[in-house]
């Protein structure tokens, strides 16, 4: 049976488990809240986790949100390493998934923002540099001093990120 | 006149424009970068602001950002509720600012709050649990009922988990 029929068969659900459904997604968003997420991020990731994988046209009839919403949100989670996309066999339809389950994530999540650490820190350091040539300058000093307060927090946020992985991981 | 340390304060920014010009670039970048991407746009450059000016007024954000006092005013609200920054009053010259204690402070404040909202859906989800493991019989042949079974059965471990994290960073 083609796969792509069958996840569309699939993803709908009815009655008290739809009322399910709906109660976890507002698990989902009331969670995003308290991490600058917004909504529609953490709807999708809520439906990837309940259904496993679908399509942009499934999360579109779940959600209600238009296509590019739903491309540009899958392509930014696919960037931060919890998202992947494979096609469907016999198709040229894709379908998205989770690159894993919890502590994968965590784990996965610490690693790709330590590689987007190392990238704005070197941003940033360069920033450092261009700034030198406004040293006499008016905030030259405080813009200075905060950049290394951000670099040097930045390093303790992944510490924690990390610690996060190895509590998870030790279970 | 002589500048001081609330110069920056006022509604003008006392900053020269290459020096604002590169704080703007970083703002820009940052919230394009995946480490902000998946974040609230609005929070995140106001966040972002406030850290590489230690202190600034709401007028000040409202200059650098282009938003408006009101959604300004409502982010450094939600901003200061959850106990992300600080508002501080300035007597001698009548005005608050917002600041910060620490970047990792604003980190672990997130992660708190995020353990605090799962301990209040941790009962949710037990209550949803039982009811579909007594209401089994009936559910069990309903599309989705073994979907929403793994995810429960896999949160209400993992909020125990963030529990324990919580408690290895001593910021419950």
């Amino acid at each position: 049976m083609n796969s792509n029929l069958s996840q569309d068969h699939d993803f709908r659900f009815r009655g008290k488990i739809k009322e399910y459904e709906k109660t976890l997604i507002k698990f989902f968003i009331d969670i995003g809240k308290n991490k600058d997420t917004p909504s529609k991020i953490q709807e999708i990731l809520g439906y990837l986790m309940i259904h496993n994988k679908l399509t942009q046209s499934n999360l579109k009839e779940l959600t209600g949100y238009s296509t590019g919403t739903i491309s540009t949100t899958l392509s930014n989670l696919i960037k931060l390493g919890v998202v992947q996309k494979e096609r469907i066999a016999m198709s040229n339809k894709y379908q998205y998934l989770l690159t894993g389950n919890l502590p994968q994530l965590i784990e996965r999540t610490s690693e790709v923002s330590s590689e987007h650490f190392t990238i704005v820190s070197k941003f940033l350091e360069d920033k450092l540099n261009e700034l030198d040539e406004f040293r006499n300058k008016e905030g030259y000093l405080n813009l200075h001093t905060q950049i290394n307060v951000l670099l040097d927090g930045f390093n303790k946020v992944l510490n924690i990120a990390s610690s996060m992985s190895e509590t998870f991981s030790g279970e | 006149m002589k500048k001081g340390v609330y110069d920056e304060l006022d509604d003008e920014d006392p900053y020269d424009l290459n020096v604002r010009k590169i704080e703007k670039e970083i703002v820009d970048y940052l919230i394009k970068s995946p480490l902000y991407s998946t974040r609230n746009e609005i929070t995140s450059r106001i966040l972002i602001y406030i850290i590489l000016r230690k202190e600034i007024s709401q007028n000040l954000l409202k200059n650098l950002t282009g938003y408006s006092s009101g959604k300004i005013s409502q982010e450094l609200n939600n901003l200061v509720d959850s106990g992300m920054i600080i508002r501080k009053k300035i007597p001698s010259i009548r005005k608050k600012v917002y600041t910060f204690e620490s970047v990792e402070q604003i980190s672990n404040t997130r992660v708190k709050n995020i353990i605090t909202v799962m301990l209040k859906w941790e009962g949710e989800l037990e209550k949803m649990k039982n009811e579909m493991e007594n209401k089994r019989s009936k559910l069990e042949t309903m599309n989705g009922y073994n979907n929403i079974m793994n995810v429960i059965n896999f949160y209400i471990p993992a909020i125990k988990l963030y529990e324990k994290f919580a408690d290895s960073l001593e910021i419950k």
